[in-house]
């Protein structure tokens, strides 16, 4: 009949209880376990707390002007910057090529797949122990097939983590080693998703390689690779695990990002208020950049 | 009129997001509400059926490098103290570099373990802590007075309170391979002459390693090399005093030895790598505890006998060694057991001897009259490791070269900010590598040293 609605003859039937009920663990979870640590961030920051304690004497802005004035933290900014640019350039070049090689049908599609995807699914912490080991001053594995190579000579063995350059070129590679499959995944869905008649309309119109990529597969993909990137930023920029096990900032704190120096000033220093400080430094940054992303991927949405 | 017939009846019944945010931020509520209460509808299972103990005792420690020493110290001392006290003690033992992250999350919950153990005297911690002072006396009453190392290393003589009480400290030696140095006709007695022998022992194919990497083990050595040479963080009366001539000669003459005798590794050193350096049969000499003598023993490795412990090389102002680490118990003011973690920790100095003998000489007491030094170096003779007797130093490196992080002055918070942002090691490592020069590494430090000690003071710590 038309216009006739049917009353909802459970509770649970009514859409907005139902709604209510399966949405409110995930709104008090996000509430409990990021707005309040988030709150208490920023209130810590401009207290002098000491050494775990929640509370101290307000000192308005001292904190984020002591940061400020400090050469490690300037560095550190510096740091962070380098350390999530490059390794997230090297994933969305490396998750692109991936993507489009994995979308062809191949014999052992799924095993390299399930191999590519591998990295992510490793605990963090066990990993970037594993590429200590690798990167071993005394016995790197990565030595030993560069000597047993003839590339490098045994009296001039590069010293992956204890020169500033080498060292941040090694917590770049570990971070974007672990990225990758996250951005290869989201990718290649971006790819999956391209309607095959779209394909075969650019190949009628002549469009090949190329110019097929440039102007018809990228800006189909682009909104979704947004994501990815976008994830790929919040996750590096934020992390403070791969620097931490691998080099400790150092040598001389020269891959010392903001996490870190959060860490070692608000944890093992003692200065909760100043570590905060640090830490949230990012933030308005990290939103701007996510803000201005989301942005753009809904202008680059295609209809 | 709609297309589909049930349209307009569906746009009723759909939820904005506005609404269903609300409903949900509702629904939280209650849930957390609800929550909330649950601790107080259910009660836990009664722990103890068939006799009441007098109470409960937690206590949280590293994971002991010599494994003897937790093997006595969970299955014998805590089960036999617990059965004479009727106290049901737990053991949680975590490797020693989540402590700090740990002592930093019990405080900031105003919860955990009665009795909390670093390796290091937690000086910031000083407002979260019980004053120990009543348990330092007591020990005294029993064994006699605190060693001079854990009182510089425990007591804030600004606030005239111990913040911790310490049980053990860990010598610092040198350890050596006696088989290379004698091959070149030389020893390292002082730092000119493991200038003077590292050239060649690098040329061998054996560098020195002393690290300059951002970890415990460099900071260590680094700071009591510094000693050797006058060089002081602060002076007797707690001020910075990095900023000296003697300190800018000891970094030039540290980035001469890197360049001559050492190999780029130090700079990517973790705390296990001076171990492995040496167990690789590459090291020549290092800063460590005897914890790098203790393992090849145990493997057999071939050059084992030759490995010899002595204190650390005299520099132009003498030989001034620190601890390598340091057993220091706090109890927290918000801990449940206070009364038991004191007794405990008393008994527990009180017993040094027994520690030391399960340690293999890795402990020391810090109260000397638990276990005298005459007595250890008699214990330390009976070693049969060769050669033999070479653990004897220990008691002359304890008695002698040891002394406390921030010695002239004493361990505090501001101490303990520069020793955990690894800024000594640093400074030697920019010089080393050619980023700056001395003075400029030296001034740079000294300038981040005085704002920490600003703001400490500041805060009326130190």
């Amino acid at each position: 009949m038309v216009g006739s609605t049917r009353r909802p003859r459970y509770l649970a039937e009514r859409r907005g209880l139902l709604a209510t009920l399966l949405i409110s663990p995930a709104v008090l979870f996000t509430a409990l376990l990021v707005g309040v640590p988030l709150g208490l961030a920023i209130y810590l920051s401009f207290t002098d707390a000491t050494a775990g304690s929640l509370s101290g004497k307000w000192v308005g802005l001292g904190n984020y002007r002591s940061a400020l004035h400090d050469q490690i933290f300037r560095d550190a900014i510096w740091h962070t910057v380098i350390f999530t640019v490059i390794s997230q350039a090297v994933v969305i070049v490396c998750a692109g090529l991936l993507a489009h090689a994995l979308v062809r049908s191949f014999r052992g599609r799924w095993a390299l797949r399930f191999l590519i995807l591998l990295p992510w699914a490793a605990p963090v912490a066990l990993t970037s122990i594993g590429f200590l080991w690798f990167y071993d001053p005394q016995a790197s594995i990565f030595n030993w097939f560069l000597v047993h190579l003839h590339l490098v000579d045994k009296t001039q063995l590069p010293n992956w983590l204890g020169t500033p350059r080498a060292a941040m070129s090694s917590i770049i590679t570990v971070q974007a080693w672990r990225i990758l499959p996250f951005a290869t995944v989201i990718f290649l869905a971006g790819v999956s998703s391209i309607p095959q008649e779209v394909d075969d309309a650019a190949a009628m119109d002549g469009a090949t390689g190329l110019r097929k990529f440039w102007y018809v597969s990228l800006p189909l993909q682009l909104p979704i690779a947004i994501v990815a990137v976008l994830f790929g930023i919040v996750f590096t920029a934020t992390d403070m695990i791969v620097p931490y096990i691998l080099t400790n900032g150092g040598p001389f704190n020269s891959t010392q990002v903001l996490t870190t120096w959060a860490f070692q000033t608000g944890i093992n220093a003692g200065n909760i208020g100043e570590g905060a400080a640090i830490a949230l430094f990012m933030l308005p940054l990290l939103a701007l950049v996510t803000v201005g992303m989301l942005f753009f991927a809904r202008r680059a949405e295609v209809t | 009129m709609s297309d589909r017939p049930d349209q307009s009846a569906e746009e009723q019944s759909r939820v904005t997001r506005r609404e269903l945010l609300k409903k949900a931020g509702a629904g939280a509520v209650a849930l957390g509400v609800a929550g909330s209460a649950a601790p107080f509808a259910f009660a836990g299972p009664h722990r103890y059926t068939r006799r009441q103990l007098k109470g409960d005792l937690s206590i949280i420690q590293w994971v002991h490098f010599v494994p003897s020493y937790d093997d006595w110290f969970d299955n014998t001392w805590v089960k036999q103290w617990g059965q004479a006290n009727d106290v049901q003690v737990n053991v949680e033992h975590i490797n020693n570099t989540l402590l700090d992250t740990r002592a930093a999350a019990e405080v900031a919950a105003q919860s955990g373990h009665d009795l909390f153990m670093n390796l290091h005297p937690m000086a910031s911690y000083e407002d979260q802590v019980i004053n120990h002072g009543s348990i330092v006396h007591e020990i005294e009453r029993k064994v006699g007075k605190y060693g001079a190392l854990g009182h510089a290393s425990t007591y804030n003589p600004k606030t005239k309170k111990y913040f911790a009480v310490s049980d053990n400290y860990v010598p610092d030696p040198v350890v050596w391979r006696h088989d290379l140095w004698n091959g070149i006709g030389e020893s390292p007695a002082t730092w000119e002459h493991v200038a003077k022998a590292a050239p060649k022992l690098k040329k061998m194919g054996h560098p020195v390693g002393i690290g300059q990497s951002q970890e415990l083990d460099s900071n260590m050595a680094l700071i009591a090399y510094l000693m050797c040479f006058g060089g002081f963080i602060q002076d007797e009366h707690n001020r910075p005093a990095l900023y000296s001539k003697h300190t800018v000669d000891a970094v030039q003459f540290m980035a001469n030895l890197y360049k001559n005798g050492e190999d780029a590794s130090i700079f990517g050193w973790n705390p296990a790598s001076n171990n492995n350096f040496l167990y690789a049969g590459t090291g020549s000499m290092i800063l460590n505890a005897i914890s790098a003598t203790r393992t090849p023993e145990a493997q057999h490795l071939p050059f084992s006998d030759d490995l010899w412990v002595w204190p650390i090389p005299a520099g132009p102002h003498g030989r001034l060694g620190l601890e390598h680490v340091m057993g220091c118990y706090s109890i927290w003011k918000f801990a449940k057991n206070k009364e038991n973690a004191e007794k405990f920790l008393a008994d527990l100095c009180i017993h040094g001897k027994d520690a030391t003998v399960a340690s293999q000489l890795y402990n020391f007491p810090s109260f000397p009259g638990a276990f005298p030094f005459k007595s250890i170096r008699k214990l330390a003779a009976a070693d049969p490791h060769k050669p033999h007797g070479k653990y004897t130093i220990l008691t002359t490196i304890a008695e002698k070269y040891t002394h406390n992080i921030g010695y002239p002055g004493t361990t505090n918070a501001a101490i303990d900010e520069v020793f955990s942002k690894y800024l000594i090691p640093q400074m030697f490592a920019q010089v080393s590598q050619g980023k700056l020069s001395a003075r400029d590494s030296v001034r740079d430090t000294m300038s981040v040293v005085k704002d920490i000690y600003a703001k400490w003071r500041k805060r009326g710590k130190i």
